[in-house]
């Protein structure tokens, strides 16, 4: 009896065991997914929470990966650096193979010494120039940065709409003298110079001064980098002073509230973006946005559409290369992904994303309605 | 076209000059430095905006529910940010309108989000062109609405026997009480007025500058200087003052240079304070302070 009891114990842990290799071997492959869930910051980071849900489901829907499910773990980064690492230690306390990281360049500078200890790729849609200039080689930008988003809008002015005196108002952030630069770089490039580059601060409220010296400089386009409420006003003096000259300005002109502040005076204004979910002719942008429509009752952003592209190159990454993080970086680096938004491949810098679109915007029925005008893709590869 | 930029900086001047108003009552009656007055301003726009949008009242009918609103936090301020504190050190005061400032900011923050929001103009977005010079219609509203404000408080101060007992209140307090003036009244009066005058002004500037929970402290800054310049107390001085700051930035802007407007501002402001050390109306800045 004691013979058998041991054989039978044996017998039991064998199949432990075996059960145990077997149940690793099955294991879901764990993704991470964080960014702001709550806070006033959550409406962007839902929308594209939502994103990589719709991708996993859709992968798992159609076998997971390589026979293994997508487990994606979200946790929250709220609005704080705290929050942020927090939400970092959680989905790392799961053994993630990857992380979907949040827009937010604070939260993301914050990240990324544990995530370059850790040595885990991390992947976000912030537009921050200065994030793949850090020399970190596990973050992958999935949006474009203003290097291309400046020099795509600036051909169109010039190229598209034929300018040839060319006004640029520009904010004095940083932001605003980064994409100064780059304007200029691209004028040059194109053989200008601009007529006229007037400043203003990001708290200011009126531009009639700036307005009034462009008018005098007799321009055939306005090109302005702005943040979300100067653009607004800028929009809405141009309007106001009569100054009939197409306005040619940056991504802040494509957000929503700020089509209610400018109402009509939205009527031709072009903007740069990345994508437009909502309103892109493409079928196959349309067919998504309906799905995501569906699934979670709200409309995506434009950072969604390239939060999804980016959770599905992960995913493509994860099913060539493993679950092994090196290998999934490597092959990051290495491989091109077609998405719904455009071509990603990254750069020395790890920028995945070159291309960029144009919106024309119209008043009609008392409401701004878009039109995609043109797409750029400025792919150096 | 310096018709233009003139123009346009009359009506920024009064708005400049409107918002300086309400912080120099408050200054001249009960000798009160309030930087909180930049958000009394910004929440007399956010409640028209509340009002008007979110729960779909017609723009007469907010700017009544923000006048009232502001009523009721005008005595608030008064009961909890200054009368307790009115025989404290002048520090003190300051002190307690910094924090008001900071939690009407952050109140607003909380309530109405980060965005910039917009009221709608009584006179809608409409612009008048006389003789090629634009003109929206809201700007003549902006300057209409000053020239009644600032007579209406003429009239009021010199006329009417409340404003009589609050100009004798703000003079001097004790001999008021002598005099069986409710010195209490007058100061809870005093801040209801700045109030409204803050509802007005929140209302104004809205259609054009937007509302956001930062807005406050660009609002306080420029009445600042409109104060200083004008001569500090000085209510005609806020008037010039007003419109010279208005025109001058435009100016400077549009013919000089837009990227140092504001240092190239500051500078005419020192130059006028060299040559007019008391402002453009009042006593020497150093005999107040």
């Amino acid at each position: 009896m004691k013979h058998s009891g041991k054989v039978l114990g044996g017998a039991i842990l064998a199949l432990g065991l075996v059960l145990g290799c077997v149940s690793l071997s099955l294991a879901d492959i764990q993704v991470g997914a964080i960014h702001s869930l709550t806070t006033g910051l959550a409406p962007l980071g839902q929308r594209q929470i939502n994103s990589a849900i719709l991708a996993a489901e859709e992968w798992n829907a159609r076998g997971g990966i390589n026979g293994k499910k997508i487990d994606l773990i979200v946790e929250d980064t709220a609005d704080s650096t705290t929050m942020a690492m927090t939400a970092l230690d959680r989905v790392l306390g799961k053994d993630v193979c990857a992380i979907l990281g949040p827009i937010w360049s604070f939260q993301l500078f914050a990240l990324f010494p544990e995530v370059k200890k850790e040595g885990v790729p991390l992947l976000s849609t912030s537009g921050t120039r200065a994030l793949t200039q850090k020399n970190n080689p596990w973050y992958f930008r999935l949006y474009p940065h203003d290097g291309i988003t400046k020099r795509a809008y600036t051909m169109f002015a010039v190229q598209e709409l034929k300018a040839k005196r060319v006004a640029v108002m520009c904010v004095t952030t940083e932001y605003g003298k980064s994409g100064h630069e780059l304007i200029l770089e691209t004028l040059k490039e194109l053989g200008l110079e601009p007529v006229i580059v007037t400043w203003h601060n990001k708290d200011d409220k009126d531009m009639t001064g700036q307005l009034m010296s462009i008018k005098r400089a007799n321009p055939d386009v306005i090109i302005s980098q702005a943040h979300p409420a100067d653009t607004a006003i800028i929009l809405k003096q141009q309007r106001d002073l009569g100054i009939q000259v197409p306005h040619v300005a940056s991504s802040a002109a494509t957000m929503p509230h700020i089509h209610k502040l400018v109402g009509p005076a939205m009527d031709g204004v072009y903007v740069e973006a990345a994508a437009l979910p909502n309103y892109d002719p493409d079928p196959k942008i349309q067919a998504w946005t309906k799905r995501y429509v569906k699934r979670f009752k709200t409309k995506p952003d434009s950072f969604a559409i390239l939060y999804y592209d980016g959770a599905n190159f992960v995913f493509s990454a994860i099913k060539a290369a493993g679950s092994n993080r090196a290998k999934i970086a490597k092959w990051l680096r290495e491989n091109r992904f077609q998405g719904l938004a455009g071509q990603y491949v990254f750069d020395k810098e790890q920028n995945g994303a070159h291309f960029a679109i144009i919106v024309q915007y119209s008043w009609k029925d008392g409401r701004v309605v878009p039109r995609l005008v043109k797409k750029y893709d400025l792919n150096p590869k | 076209m310096i018709i233009q930029e003139i123009i346009s900086g009359v009506a920024i001047g009064c708005i400049y000059a409107l918002v300086s108003f309400g912080f120099v009552l408050i200054y001249n009656a009960v000798g009160a430095v309030n930087f909180a007055y930049g958000e009394l301003v910004m929440f007399g726009g956010y409640l028209g905006f509340a009002a008007s949008v979110w729960l779909g009242f017609p723009l007469w009918a907010a700017m009544i529910f923000s006048l009232v609103a502001m009523t009721l936090l005008g005595i608030f301020y008064n009961e909890f940010a200054y009368y307790p504190m009115r025989h404290r050190p002048v520090v003190v005061v300051i002190i307690a309108s910094i924090g008001m400032s900071v939690l009407l900011r952050n109140g607003a923050l909380a309530i109405w989000g980060p965005d910039a929001l917009k009221v709608n103009s009584f006179v809608g977005d409409g612009i008048l062109n006389i003789g090629g010079v634009v003109l929206p219609q809201h700007n003549v509203l902006i300057v209409l609405v000053t020239a009644f404000v600032f007579i209406g408080q003429y009239l009021f101060f010199a006329r009417t026997s409340i404003g009589r007992k609050l100009e004798a209140t703000a003079q001097d307090q004790e001999m008021a009480r002598l005099m069986g003036i409710k010195v209490r009244w007058m100061i809870v009066l005093t801040f209801v007025l700045a109030a409204w005058l803050a509802s007005i002004a929140g209302f104004l500037l809205a259609p054009i500058w937007f509302l956001e929970p930062d807005i406050g402290l660009y609002i306080i800054l420029k009445a600042f200087i409109v104060i200083v310049i004008g001569g500090f107390g000085s209510v005609p001085g806020l008037v010039v003052a007003g419109l010279f700051l208005g025109v001058t930035e435009v100016l400077v802007a549009s013919h000089l240079t837009s990227e140092y407007k504001d240092v190239i501002s500051f500078l005419i402001l020192i130059a006028v304070l060299m040559v007019l050390p008391q402002g453009f109306f009042g006593e020497k800045i150093a005999e107040r302070l």
